[in-house]
């Protein structure tokens, strides 16, 4: 299990500056990884307790019989509103530090944020991300891409990366469902293993990924051959974006066996190639179809891409 | 890890207004540059099938775009071979194509697309449609029974039996359709029955 949005390597570095080589048109994303990693070491540096390894334990056999029964782990995660403003407030601290022209747009940022948990109490739930996602995006003038970006990599840091070597343990082999089998939520995108090509889909959120057969559609569950399909984009091998015509909804499905060609490392990143084929998404939306993971990345109204 | 100076100002070098922190977005850049190039938008769908050269009955994933096949696999999600396909196999891309002088694959001429009959006493095929096809076996098959059927052997014995036909089962059938097979020919009183794989 290994997600951009958690950990912070030369590893992931290399696979940004591989992914600008395989797809055309996205540039290096490292800057502002680099930011957010950044603010995560200096808040660490200052508030030990908020990225505190939790040792949460689960017996094996209940583990086991939960992933059985396609019960989710962590169905209700959430975490203190107080830690989200204090890690905003490092992220846009390190935004603004060299370039005061984002202090505007960032102190909006936070304003928003700051009223939609003082509703809620001062609690952040996992459902709550794309809602606030909405509600920065129609009160800000910021970017959907990098609001979503960063509220996952918020409460993906707050809540899975202090139970990351818990998540380490999980076996997903027996997961039937349709969903993250660790915190429940819908997949945007997936990968085919590069030994033989079976479909795993990947959790945008913690980074669990789970086998899931080739011929079925993630969202509505159909196995009708002919409703699936799939577009590649400029015949890029790496990356197909995968719809089902039943239910209307895409998701990306990244080839590593197509991939072995850029690298001989092993693990390969879907959560950064996810973030470097954001405009596959937009291609996907301008083709009549809607994220079936429910978050809309980009929007649809920006500069025509199809013909 | 630290902020190297030049990578922020890579960051915020094109940022003017700053107002929609379109630099800072991870796409921002590349999302504007992917509208300006033109993209081509190929389709395919992905189709199940089973390898035909031998018993084993390996599963195939084809990718079908205009009604042509541009690539086959294994199919992982298959029990029988679980991705993986035998040289053999592998090649089934090539019952499609095959290579004309310079290695380019084009269509193969040779491969059958519709079915063939060739009369009793005829040199020659000729093309018929599936309809006709199986209201001539069922025909046959009816006739061929009908006018060998005994109902009691030499010594008087019942047997409701035709020795006139003979019935194959495959081994591309799961046990339980060749159950099924094996019923509706001892239904139609043949006794000449085998199977692919014994053969």
């Amino acid at each position: 299990m290994y997600n951009v949005f958690q950990v912070f390597q030369q590893k992931v570095l290399d696979e940004d500056k591989r992914c600008c080589e395989v797809y055309p048109g996205s540039k290096n994303l490292d800057t502002l990884l680099l930011v957010f990693s950044q603010a995560k070491e200096t808040l660490k540096e200052q508030n030990e307790d908020i990225f505190k390894r939790i040792d949460y334990k689960l017996p094996s056999e209940e583990l086991q019989e939960k992933i059985r029964n396609s019960e989710v782990i962590f169905p209700d995660a959430d975490v203190e509103g107080k830690h989200v403003k204090i890690f905003l407030a490092a992220i846009c601290d390190e935004l603004v530090k060299n370039n005061k022209d984002f202090e505007k747009p960032l102190e909006h940022l936070q304003a928003s944020v700051e009223d939609f948990l003082a509703e809620k109490n001062d609690n952040f739930s996992q459902s709550q991300i794309p809602v606030l996602v909405e509600k920065i995006v129609e009160e800000t003038l910021l970017e959907r891409d990098f609001v979503t970006l960063l509220l996952i990599f918020i409460f993906s840091s707050l809540y899975y990366g202090p139970r990351e070597d818990f998540l380490e343990e999980v076996d997903t082999t027996l997961w039937k469902g349709n969903t993250c089998p660790v915190c429940g939520e819908t997949p945007h995108y997936g990968f085919l293993r590069g030994e033989d090509r079976a479909r795993f889909m990947e959790c945008w959120l913690c980074g669990t990924s789970w086998r899931y057969p080739r011929m079925k559609c993630p969202y509505c569950e159909t196995e009708e051959q002919h409703e699936m399909g799939y577009f590649t984009v400029d015949e890029n091998k790496v990356c197909r974006v995968q719809f089902c015509q039943e239910c209307k909804k895409y998701w990306k499905i990244f080839n590593w066996d197509a991939y072995k060609k850029y690298t001989e490392e092993e693990d390969a990143l879907a959560s950064m190639h996810h973030l470097h084929t954001l405009h596959f998404d937009k291609l996907a939306l301008k083709e009549g179809f809607s994220p079936g993971s429910g978050l809309k990345w980009v929007e649809e109204k920006d500069n025509g891409l199809v013909n | 890890m630290k902020l190297s100076r030049r990578g922020f100002l890579k960051l915020t070098g094109t940022a003017t207004a700053a107002a929609t922190l379109t630099s800072l977005s991870l796409q921002g850049d590349s999302v504007v540059e992917a509208s300006s190039y033109p993209v081509r938008l190929s389709y395919a769908k992905e189709v199940t099938s089973i390898c035909t050269f031998c018993g084993v009955g390996c599963s195939i994933l084809y990718h079908v775009r205009d009604g042509v096949i541009i690539n086959a696999e294994g199919d992982p999600d298959s029990p029988v071979n679980e991705g993986a396909l035998c040289p053999k196999g592998g090649s089934i891309y090539n019952l499609s194509y095959m290579y004309e002088e310079k290695g380019k694959p084009v269509r193969n001429p040779n491969r059958l697309t519709k079915p063939l009959y060739r009369a009793p006493g005829s040199d020659k095929w000729e093309e018929k449609s599936w309809d006709w096809m199986m209201e001539t076996i069922v025909k046959r098959i009816k006739d061929t029974r009908d006018s060998n059927f005994e109902t009691v052997d030499k010594n008087g014995v019942t047997v409701n039996r035709t020795t006139a036909l003979a019935w194959l089962g495959s081994s591309y059938c799961t046990n339980e359709e060749n159950y099924i097979f094996h019923k509706m020919a001892r239904a139609m009183g043949i006794i000449n029955i085998d199977h692919c794989a014994r053969l």
